[in-house]
């Protein structure tokens, strides 16, 4: 016993040298996503669009609904950058003003939908009832419409404002968050340190709080930027429909759809805000992708060497 | 069985089955021990024989659907553990009796520091304040020999090496000074000097403490290390219970000396001229669905006659405190070398 003693100091002693790891490990995960290019070039496009969205009007050239008759369908130029439309609108000013019902939309609707989502899921991967299948079975059939007709219906019943076309969507994408959050659950109360915890007699709750919650922030925040993408695009998809955000108010979507008959004749109408569409929801995708590989312990290994 | 003043945890004719209600499986059928205070119960036996289920039933932590308690008594200090309430017996867990596991690689929270996996315990249980938890949690880390253990309350799990994990884990076990410290297999997932040092920790803390330890495992060897008393089981059941010197001395049932036979013998290496085949136990643990007849080892048994193919064999003394369910223990007995 003696031995085995002095052989424990020994072997303490050697374990705490194997402790004193590399301390800037925290950040790891952090230097990781800063490393690749392509996340630093969706960080900067998404603070860029936000940026504008907070000061349009402040940036914006000119009044964004502002008319002018005499500037009717001027291509792009030194005066109007992205050229104007049928009503001499500047098309810059109102790309700068619709960026903000498209950062509204993306924030608002999947803050929404991850609020439903995550706390359905939740109950629903936690408990082993009919509770559990009661909602799941509508997550699915609410997930097997095709979301723009999901979602026009909802803005079409509740009319065209943006914060209906906020809960249209939200509402639209809940489903996807739920099934995420259900599996994530489901996986993690099979846990051992969920089996532990409970062994030392953490309550339901404490365990929902403490043990899985966190362990699921990093897929929901992967999975929160990529569907942001998704909502920029049916935001701009409803708008394109007319059940968007009430004309005159600058969106994307619906400046689209009012270049498209003139798409020969002054294709600058079209492309810019279609071009703004593109911009925002690569970027996101691009923020999804970095913030999945940072966080992705298993490729972190294998990039470690 | 009976339980004397000094019994902390009493298990009698406990049984806990998985299943419908057509088709149960009994994983743990009709077991019986007492863990006496400051003592060590080994409960020994090949993976599937109910080893864990029985360590999970007394702290009902059996998964039901599909598990189920369905009959038998859990006594501790007195008190009939599978009449408790849920609140009741949450208080219980981690406080009077905790648990600890074999993987200690995930039995921690990856997202939690280790002072705050020790310090929620604490909270929970004796209402302390998170900088009274935390105080304590750093007395816990020093009693498990964790190094500067003011600095590892800061630390993840994964700056942990796997035996620093297992010493975390048997302080947030201990924290609540508990009577009973269930380990279920706690050296098994580590290499074999840490697997030293955390038993030599364990029986340290046990007298320290005088925590009774019920120690789960398939190794004879860690069952010669620390317990004082062993409980061999297969297929659900109990089939030999004695003191350990007198188990590894004169095994009563063949199973046992299956188990023993099968440690290797360094004695027996090639510079001494010959090296015997490992014994093994031929064969595999019968699945639930499929239990034979008559007794659950016949199939594999040496000894085995159509009485055991049969009739199950009872549980008997065979020796003064030594119990086997055997109908030829006279035979193993003297079959032994």
């Amino acid at each position: 016993m003696a031995f085995l003693n002095s052989r424990i100091e020994e072997l303490a002693g050697a374990d705490a040298a194997e402790l004193r790891r590399d301390p800037k490990k925290r950040h790891r995960a952090l230097r990781r996503f800063v490393r690749n290019p392509y996340n630093i070039a969706g960080a900067i496009l998404i603070s860029a669009f936000f940026l504008a969205a907070l000061l349009a009007d402040f940036i914006s050239p000119y009044p964004p609904n502002q008319i002018s008759l005499a500037n009717t369908f001027d291509p792009p130029n030194a005066e109007f950058w992205f050229g104007t439309d049928h009503l001499g609108r500047d098309i810059l000013s109102r790309i700068i003003h619709g960026s903000r019902v498209a950062c509204a939309v993306s924030f608002g609707a999947v803050g929404l939908a991850m609020l439903f989502g995550v706390t359905l899921g939740m109950i629903a991967g936690y408990t082993d009832s009919w509770i559990r299948d009661a909602i799941m079975r509508v997550m699915d059939a609410l997930w097997a419409f095709p979301s723009i007709i999901l979602a026009l219906t909802i803005a079409a019943v509740l009319g065209p404002s943006l914060g209906n076309i906020i809960l249209a969507v939200g509402i639209t994408y809940t489903p996807a968050f739920a099934r995420v959050m259900f599996a994530q659950v489901i996986s993690l109360r099979e846990e051992t340190f969920v089996e532990a915890a409970r062994a030392a007699g953490a309550r339901d709750r404490q365990i929902l709080a403490d043990h899985i919650f966190p362990n699921t922030v990093a897929a929901l925040t992967v999975y929160g930027s990529i569907m942001a993408a998704e909502a920029i695009i049916a935001e701009a998809g409803l708008s394109f429909l007319g059940a968007g955000v009430t004309p005159p108010q600058a969106a994307w979507g619906s400046m689209l759809r009012l270049g498209y008959p003139y798409l020969q004749q002054a294709p600058w109408i079209a492309i810019f805000p279609g071009c703004a569409i593109f911009f925002l929801v690569l970027a996101f995708n691009l923020l999804g992708d970095g913030i999945r590989d940072a966080m992705d312990v298993r490729l972190a290994d294998s990039q470690r060497r | 069985m009976t339980s004397t003043p000094s019994t902390v945890l009493e298990v009698s004719n406990l049984r806990t089955v998985f299943g419908s209600h057509n088709d149960v499986l009994p994983a743990v059928d009709d077991v019986s021990f007492n863990l006496e205070r400051g003592r060590t119960l080994g409960v020994v036996g090949e993976s599937g024989c109910g080893k864990s289920v029985t360590a999970l039933s007394i702290l009902r932590l059996v998964p039901d659907p599909p598990g189920r308690i369905v009959g038998g008594a859990v006594r501790f200090e007195g008190v009939d553990l599978l009449s408790l309430d849920d609140a009741a017996m949450q208080r219980l867990r981690g406080n009077r009796i905790s648990m600890i596991f074999q993987e200690p690689m995930t039995s921690l929270n990856p997202l939690l520091t280790i002072g705050r996996q020790i310090g929620e315990t604490l909270m929970v249980h004796q209402g302390l304040s998170r900088k009274a938890a935390r105080e304590r949690a750093v007395e816990m880390l020093r009693l498990v020999h964790i190094p500067e253990a003011a600095r590892r309350l800061d630390e993840y799990p994964h700056q942990l090496s796997g035996g620093m994990r297992q010493r975390v884990m048997i302080a947030i076990a201990l924290a609540c000074d508990p009577r009973v410290l269930i380990a279920d297999e706690p050296t098994t997932a580590l290499d074999v000097t840490i697997q030293a040092q955390i038993l030599g920790l364990m029986r340290e803390l046990q007298d320290k403490l005088g925590t009774a330890v019920l120690l789960i495992t398939h190794d004879m060897g860690v069952i010669a290390e620390i317990a004082e008393r062993v409980v061999v089981m297969y297929a659900g059941k109990k089939v030999e219970e004695s003191d350990v010197d007198e188990l590894f001395e004169a095994p009563c049932h063949p199973y046992t000396r299956g188990l023993l036979s099968s440690i290797p013998h360094l004695a027996l290496g090639p510079w001494e001229g010959r090296r015997d085949r490992l014994n093994e136990i031929k064969g595999m643990v019968p699945s639930l669905d499929q239990l034979p007849r008559g007794c659950s080892f016949a199939p594999r048994c040496p000894h085995a006659t159509n009485l055991c193919r049969n009739e199950a064999p009872p549980l008997e003394e065979k020796l003064p405190g030594h119990v086997a369910a055997c109908w030829h223990s006279d035979r193993v007995l003297e079959a032994r070398v």
